[in-house]
């Protein structure tokens, strides 16, 4: 970059880098490096009478309604991560192309996703409660007999968390699908593959940058499910979440070290799956969406 | 196959046989909401033959391609394939090559399964598969790069390995939309003739899209003039060069002056014109007009004669020279004269400034109907 | 362009699209419906409709759950957070689009990934520390703790929106004698607004809207509106849904203004933020 002489380092860095940078990475260091550090920190530090520089998270694999929260989250993390990729890809491919309702389309996606996740439990209670109206129609439609329950259990978490991580996903998909060069598929036409072939063999490949992401960074927030866990599952039971087990042992049991190292355990699985579906999809494609200069 | 004799001239007896008989394409129409793209195109193609389409944006040339290779369905006309209808047919099952602008090599394969994708939509076995692609890979000298990725290769080389995808196939017709366009000048000198020479080996059938008219000279065996929608001019290069049959062909293939003029007097295929501001030129006509017409008389730079002003010759013209250009052999004049600048090519020497004579040789002043834009 | 699909698949799968759609729109749409009249209503029976119709709710929601005082908060919240991501992450944007350096990928990095990692994963250990610096439950901690995802934000989306203002302008600047104070005000600044505005509306509509944050670090006076709904849904034995819906419906309202103003100058599409690798 030309200017006036700077004197810089041979690293590039000079003075006025550094007051352009210098307080975002003090305040990220300081809001998040700092205290994940320190969290790390609390949770080796033994405390409510236990003993050893792992106690914490001894206590929290030793006991199995503590242990079986991973597992409830997991149950809860998976199948609506899947649920978003399926339902998005296809949905993501066929609107690939800049359709006259597209805005006003993905206008109405971010719509729930922006109200949060509180206000959609919330709602759910009415729409999906047994006198709401959805069980009401499907009664009155004569397809159930009875109210289903659809609230206050497992099934009302993964409604709540679908209908707020879906938007998500399928416009993250959606901008990588219409980024792919159209005439890439009008390549493929011409060498004579089929609609399916061309899915298969040219756009999906492509996509699957964009679909590593979309999976990683909505199991990443399913994982963390916490209020609608609570406001529409059964934050004592089958949606005992890891978030909540979390939360009760630092803000109920004031147990400061096992809360952060439940908190910490938690970030370290996330990591897990993120690592792998990123180290997965290297192994399978790498390269731009475009076909060329061009 | 023997062939007419205008076009045993240019095809090289080495040429194999082509693997069509015949394309008819006849009033193809289409238009987008209000525009009208294509307004009763219609063409008949021999196999083997080498077709450019020719003419500025927005003449239709793009739209009548992509009605070709199936992409686009045409409003209303028919396309027939050694007298088969195929206008109906998907562009998946037509068995057309194309290239494309931007080359759109699959960006997620190497070189080789790039090449390779084509035929192994077709079902071809491995073995046989893996001659083909390393066979037209060395055609376009490329085989050192077989296991690289598109990104990894220049645009020229993008350009051949596309090539090399399109023709691997055995297509019977390779559509090419503007092949050259991104690449740079020299660039695009060396793969025109790396068309050529694939054509020459190679004797597939091609229709060729192109806004230059040079490449379009160079490569076809005959060349298609359109403009909005509709075709102007078809016939082999020499004869769109020295005969255009409009003020717009023309002026699209090269005659830079374009005079409008009025008809003083006819006499069979001479015609004695007079320019605005009076001067009276002589030169020949290029279609029925009568005395008193309005007409544009067309006349290429390098048919200029450009003489001292002191040489006064029957019919010439004084000017003073405005611009010069110094393109090494040749220099490029901007003239002015009473009717207008007036583009000369000329070996000699001259500097701004200097009085002229113009000479405008009868027989390469061509006089149209004045209608044309 | 009129461009050629094969009829039958074609026809179907668009009207597998047009459904998903639909019931998508119907679902969440009646979620929000049902909110929306039960806020309206004197009581609801389990029929279809309300009994009756009353705006007395709304009333008593603002009282009974303090929402004078909870929006206050919130705006203050909401605007600090986004005034001063804006004022920090904007330079930090500008030198990442515009300087090269080593350790910048780590850079980068670090600068992103509060945004990948779910807020409470690092709420409870942020939490306590703002605890430990007695920070906990007042209104500068709740700022700061919002700040924590809201500045990476910044960042990420104003990086690249800065790459592609051409570098050659601020270098033509330069050229004709301009000193970098006048470059960045009349050259750079102008072009940026755009991005900074979608920027700053976009932090603000996330962070109205961000829970766990503030539900891990305010206290009983400094909540958000989205964490005073919370703790109201909670008491639904105790109070009366409708006003618990009134409140939502407030927040709704809230962050649909926002939303909108967001959507003008912002494609939903890029909405949802793209991770650079």
């Amino acid at each position: 970059m030309t200017g006036a002489a700077r004197s810089k380092s041979r690293w590039g860095i000079d003075g006025r880098l550094v007051l352009l940078l210098g307080p975002a990475l003090v305040l990220v260091a300081a809001l998040f490096v700092y205290p994940f550090l320190y969290g790390v920190g609390v949770s080796l530090t033994p405390a409510q009478g236990r003993e050893g520089i792992f106690s914490s998270y001894a206590a929290f694999f030793g006991d199995a309604r503590e242990r079986a929260s991973i597992w409830n989250t997991l149950r809860i993390a998976i199948p609506v991560t899947l649920a978003n990729l399926l339902v998005a890809v296809p949905l993501a491919y066929r609107m690939r192309r800049p359709l006259k309702g597209q805005r006003p389309i993905s206008a109405v996606f971010v719509v729930p996703m922006t109200l949060g996740v509180v206000l959609v439990a919330q709602g759910m209670l009415t729409f999906f409660g047994p006198a709401g109206w959805f069980n009401k129609t499907l009664m009155a439609v004569g397809l159930v007999e009875e109210p289903l329950r659809l609230v206050h259990n497992y099934v009302g978490v993964l409604i709540s968390l679908f209908i707020a991580e879906f938007p998500v996903v399928f416009l993250l998909l959606l901008g990588y699908a219409s980024g792919i060069d159209p005439n890439l598929e009008r390549a493929g036409r011409m060498l004579g593959a089929g609609a399916w072939q061309r899915f298969r063999r040219i756009t999906l490949p492509l996509m699957m940058p964009g679909i590593a992401i979309a999976a990683a960074l909505s199991f990443v927030a399913t994982f963390a499910v916490f209020p609608s866990a609570v406001l529409v599952g059964e934050p004592a039971g089958s949606t005992r979440v890891i978030a909540l087990a979390a939360w009760q042992a630092a803000y109920e049991r004031f147990d400061y070290s096992m809360g952060s190292a439940i908190a910490i355990t938690m970030a370290a699985i996330e990591l897990a799956v993120v690592a792998a579906i990123l180290f997965g999809r290297s192994r399978l494609y790498r390269g731009p969406s475009t076909g060329g200069k061009g | 196959m023997e062939r007419t004799t205008e076009k045993q001239s240019k095809i090289s007896t080495e040429r194999p046989e082509p693997l069509i008989g015949r394309l008819g394409i006849q009033g193809l129409t289409k238009s987008f909401g209000e525009k009208v793209a294509l307004d009763g195109f219609g063409l008949e193609v021999e196999g083997g033959e080498f077709i450019s389409l020719l003419g500025p944006s927005g003449c239709g040339k793009t739209t009548a391609l992509n009605c070709l290779s199936g992409l686009l369905e045409p409003d209303g006309g028919d396309i027939e394939l050694d007298g088969e209808s195929i206008v109906r047919v998907a562009p998946e099952k037509r068995r057309f090559g194309m290239v494309f602008q931007n080359y759109a090599l699959f960006p997620h394969l190497s070189i080789v399964r790039n090449v390779a994708f084509g035929l192994e939509m077709d079902g071809v076995g491995k073995a046989e598969t893996g001659e083909r692609v390393e066979e037209v890979l060395a055609m376009v000298r490329l085989e050192e790069h077989r296991d690289k990725y598109p990104a990894q290769l220049s645009g020229g080389q993008q350009q051949r390995v596309a090539l090399a995808r399109a023709v691997v196939t055995r297509p019977r017709i390779i559509l090419m939309d503007e092949p050259l366009s991104n690449l740079d000048a020299r660039l695009r000198l060396e793969m025109r003739t790396e068309i050529r020479r694939l054509h020459q080996t190679l004797g597939l059938t091609t229709i060729y899209v192109t806004h230059d008219q040079e490449e379009a000279l160079s490569l076809s065996d005959r060349v298609v003039l359109m403009s909005d929608g509709a075709i102007r001019q078809v016939g082999p290069p020499k004869e769109v060069y020295a005969e255009p049959a409009s003020a717009y062909a023309a002026g699209f293939l090269g005659y830079r002056n374009l005079l409008p003029v009025k008809v003083a007097s006819v006499e069979g295929e001479r015609a004695t014109v007079s320019t605005e501001s009076g001067v009276e030129l002589s030169g020949t006509l290029r279609d029925d007009l009568a005395a008193d017409d309005e007409a544009v008389a067309a006349i290429r730079p390098e048919d200029v004669g450009v003489l001292a002003s002191d040489h006064k010759e029957p019919g010439s013209v004084p000017g003073t020279v405005e611009l010069v250009e110094f393109l090494g052999r040749d220099s490029e004049l901007n003239v002015k004269t009473s009717f207008g600048d007036v583009v000369a090519r000329t070996d000699g020497d001259w500097s701004p400034g200097a009085s002229v004579s113009l000479v405008f040789p009868p027989e390469r002043l061509l006089v149209f109907p004045g209608e044309d834009r | 362009m009129g461009e050629r699909r094969r009829s039958i698949s074609g026809g179907f799968s668009a009207w597998l699209i047009y459904a998903t759609v639909a019931l998508f729109v119907v679902l969440v749409g009646g979620v929000f419906l049902s909110v929306f009249l039960n806020s309206f209503a004197s009581s609801w029976f389990g029929g279809w409709l309300p009994d009756g119709f009353t705006g007395k709710w709304y009333v008593f929601a603002v009282d009974e759950f303090g929402l004078g005082n909870v929006l206050l908060v919130t705006l203050i919240v909401a605007l600090s957070v986004t005034g001063i991501s804006l004022v920090v992450g904007v330079p930090a944007a500008y030198a990442l689009a515009r300087r090269d350096f080593r350790g910048k990928g780590l850079v980068l990095g670090l600068l992103v990934l509060p945004l990948l990692v779910p807020p409470i994963t690092y709420g409870i250990p942020l939490a306590t520390m703002l605890y430990e610096y007695q920070l906990a439950g007042t209104i500068f901690g709740v700022i700061l703790a919002n700040l924590a995802p809201a500045l990476p934000f910044v960042v990420l989306i104003m990086t690249p929106f800065i790459e592609q203002i051409d570098p050659n302008l601020e270098r033509a600047a330069r050229m004709m004698g301009a000193p970098t104070l006048k470059v960045f005000t009349r050259v750079l600044l102008p072009l940026a607004v755009p991005g900074i505005l979608a920027a700053g509306l976009l932090v603000l509509v996330r962070t109205v809207a961000m829970f766990e944050l503030t539900f891990l670090t305010a206290g009983a006076n400094t909540q958000t509106l989205v964490v005073a709904l919370y703790y109201a849904a909670f008491s639904a034995g105790i109070r009366p849904g409708q006003s618990i819906d009134a409140m939502a419906v407030i927040y709704m309202a809230t962050t649909l203004i926002l939303l909108i103003a967001a959507l003008r100058f912002v494609n939903p599409v890029n909405m949802v933020m793209r991770v650079k690798e």
